[in-house]
């Protein structure tokens, strides 16, 4: 029921997004502004979505968007900004690649008195002065509703609340890794404390690695995990094609993943998953451009803006995740 | 410099890459010499500039550093770590790492008699595996903003204390490599070892000089860029390497040792840096970046390749 209610929730709080956007784009005073978007490479799936996303919807407010992409470097990122501040535009918009590396380049921009918005990764709070807004996932939530998942999991299954989970963590330092595993660590503890995280990984968002993660601590610790959170859906990939070659079931075990990734929802349809929480690149691409639109409408702005994240199963993964536009 | 491109016609053929892709961006937006987008450029070419030359110089004795990278992350961590009350002390220790770090490489080529791919790229792992446990699974952050904004100053409105200290080592090594004992030695050491030897060059400083000068050079650049960017990661540094010997190459840097020198280095890096600063002002997506960075690597490399020796061979017939 609780779920229900979740998903409906979701549903309408998009859709009153979606309905908001084209207010602000009715307002018009984004029209025409030009805005540099600092994102990351097309290489990364949930990226490459992103991108085409917010191009669609940028266009469609009037926005003149342009996309700047980088290879997951904070170095490059920091000339790009140096680059974006020569050429003035009314506002950058920045998916910053490392949560802190860029308070520097930050800090050039606001210098420059350029407005900055911030999308998919939220860097520390206290800088918040620098930027305007932040819209995106929250991750620190997304990993204790990762955690409310496991428990939930442990209690379908019939499995006793005890023993030890593994975690297969995005890149070591990154902001959301930190707070991810945070938001789990904490909630998992409340919830189940005698169960146990016996070791983690990095996973680095990328299957082949957390294949190979995963396996090391199977080989170590074998039967003793009874549940593993893999931090995004295709690293929770990884770790099932790991358990099936160290010969452990994955449907007898707590397996939660992160994004409701087409791969995620493939697992949980299949039984391989559990569960997943959602974050989708649509969702973080529409707050995106309404953050723009309404900054160039002056409208009153909280610092942060987050997008639903809903915990999905089988019994809703239908209702809640929708795969993702192919352009 | 007409001497120069008298000398090595090679190098007129890399200048006039470079004003090309200069002329091009020009046109294709006015921004590319905006003052701003050239400090932009200024800043890429210090990060890359600093581990080229190292490296180049191990290229230049016929040896290969492939640890650069990883020191980029590891000087940068030890920077902060040790850095935050006071960063000199985090700039030494950074320093004398990189520095000790080059002599390990340099006596482990020279004492094992082992290719330095292989010894390098053993104390490349090492570095990557010792910068994840300095940093502890949280990155390093530096809270001397006063620091960061001084070092990210813009001088004359093109220029950064990064750009200038990579501007003068350049010329540095430059003149050393031209004038010194050391740096014909390098040089004859890297063209024919034996022959070196037998011609009374101290071969063994001077390969131990080149690794200590690569470990002190990517030990300086990650340095640098960790003050710059407030923060220091073991993810840093990660592309640098195969950035640094394209840019090397593309500079006449030759595999074999012996041949090329910091100023066709300086070049190098700049074409690099020019190319890719100038596809991101246009909005290139990164596909056709990495695209043609490996065109213009293949271009370079083709011509140096039959052209080159025709070039070379009319040279010395003449």
């Amino acid at each position: 029921m609780k779920q229900t209610l979740r998903t409906a929730l979701g549903t309408l709080l998009t859709g009153s997004l979606l309905a908001l956007a084209g207010a602000a784009s009715a307002e018009g005073a984004q029209e025409g502004k030009k805005v540099i978007f600092l994102g990351a490479d097309d290489i990364c799936e949930y990226c490459a979505v992103y991108n085409g996303q917010i191009r669609k919807l940028a266009a469609a407010a009037g926005i003149d968007l342009e996309v700047v992409t980088n290879k997951f470097d904070a170095a490059q990122q920091a000339t790009q900004i140096d680059q974006a501040i020569a050429k003035k535009p009314d506002a950058i918009l920045l998916w910053t690649i490392d949560g802190t590396a860029l308070f520097p380049s930050m800090r050039k921009v606001k210098r420059a008195g350029i407005p900055l918005l911030l999308t998919d990764v939220q860097p520390d709070q206290k800088m918040d002065d620098l930027w305007v807004q932040y819209s995106g996932g929250n991750y620190e939530e997304q990993g204790a509703k990762a955690a409310q998942l496991m428990v939930k999991a442990f209690d379908d299954k019939g499995m006793e609340k005890k023993g030890g989970v593994i975690l297969i963590t995005g890149i070591i330092g990154q902001a959301q890794t930190i707070s991810m595993t945070k938001g789990f660590t904490e909630t998992l503890a409340k919830l189940a404390p005698d169960l146990t995280i016996l070791g983690s990984q990095p996973g680095n968002w990328d299957t082949g690695t957390s294949t190979q993660a995963a396996a090391g601590l199977f080989t170590k610790y074998g039967d003793q995990i009874k549940g593993v959170y893999a931090a995004e859906d295709i690293m929770m990939q990884g770790v099932l094609i790991a358990a099936e070659r160290a010969g452990m079931d994955p449907t007898k075990m707590a397996m939660i993943g992160g994004g409701c990734e087409p791969v995620g929802i493939q697992n949980i349809k299949s039984g391989k998953q559990y569960g997943t929480v959602l974050q989708s690149p649509v969702d973080e691409a529409t707050y995106a451009v309404q953050s723009l639109t309404d900054y160039f409408n002056g409208k009153e702005m909280a610092k942060s803006h987050y997008v639903p994240h809903p915990m999905v199963t089988a019994a809703n993964v239908d209702q809640v995740c929708k795969p993702w536009p192919k352009d | 410099m007409f001497r120069q491109f008298a000398d090595n016609p090679l190098m007129l053929l890399r200048w006039l890459l470079l004003i090309a892709m200069g002329l091009i961006f020009t046109l294709a937006n006015s921004y590319f010499l905006a003052p701003g987008n050239l400090y932009s450029l200024g800043e890429s070419f210090s990060l890359l500039g600093l581990v080229a030359l190292g490296l180049a110089l191990t290229m230049l004795v016929g040896e290969f550093d492939l640890s650069g990278g990883a020191m980029v992350a590891v000087s940068g961590l030890i920077m902060l770590k040790l850095g935050e009350s006071n960063a000199f002390v985090g700039l030494a220790a950074a320093l004398a790492f990189g520095a000790g770090v080059g002599a390990l490489n340099g006596l482990l080529t020279l004492r094992l008699q082992v290719s330095s791919l292989v010894t390098t790229l053993g104390v490349m792992i090492l570095l990557s595996g010792f910068a994840v446990w300095l940093e502890g699974g949280q990155g390093v952050s530096f809270s001397n903003y006063d620091l960061t904004d001084a070092f990210n100053a813009s001088w004359l409105s093109v220029l950064s204390p990064r750009s200038v200290i990579t501007i003068a080592l350049f010329a540095a090594v430059g003149v050393a490599l031209a004038i010194t004992r050391l740096g014909r030695d390098i040089i004859a050491a890297g063209s024919h070892r034996k022959a070196a030897t037998m011609s009374g060059a101290n071969v063994a400083s001077a390969v131990l000089s080149a690794f200590i000068a690569s470990g002190l050079f990517a030990a300086l650049a990650g340095a640098l860029l960790a003050i710059t960017l407030g923060r220091a990661s073991s993810t840093f540094g990660a592309n640098l390497l195969l950035q640094a010997a394209s840019a090397a190459i593309l500079g006449g840097i030759a595999l074999s040792g012996g041949v090329g020198r910091p100023f066709g280095v300086a070049i190098g890096v700049l074409v690099l840096c020019v190319l890719n600063n100038g596809l991101g002002l246009i909005g290139a997506s990164s596909p056709v970046v990495m695209l043609l960075n490996g065109a213009v690597l293949l271009v370079a490399v083709l011509v140096d390749g039959a052209p080159g020796q025709w070039l070379r061979r009319s040279r010395a017939a003449h």
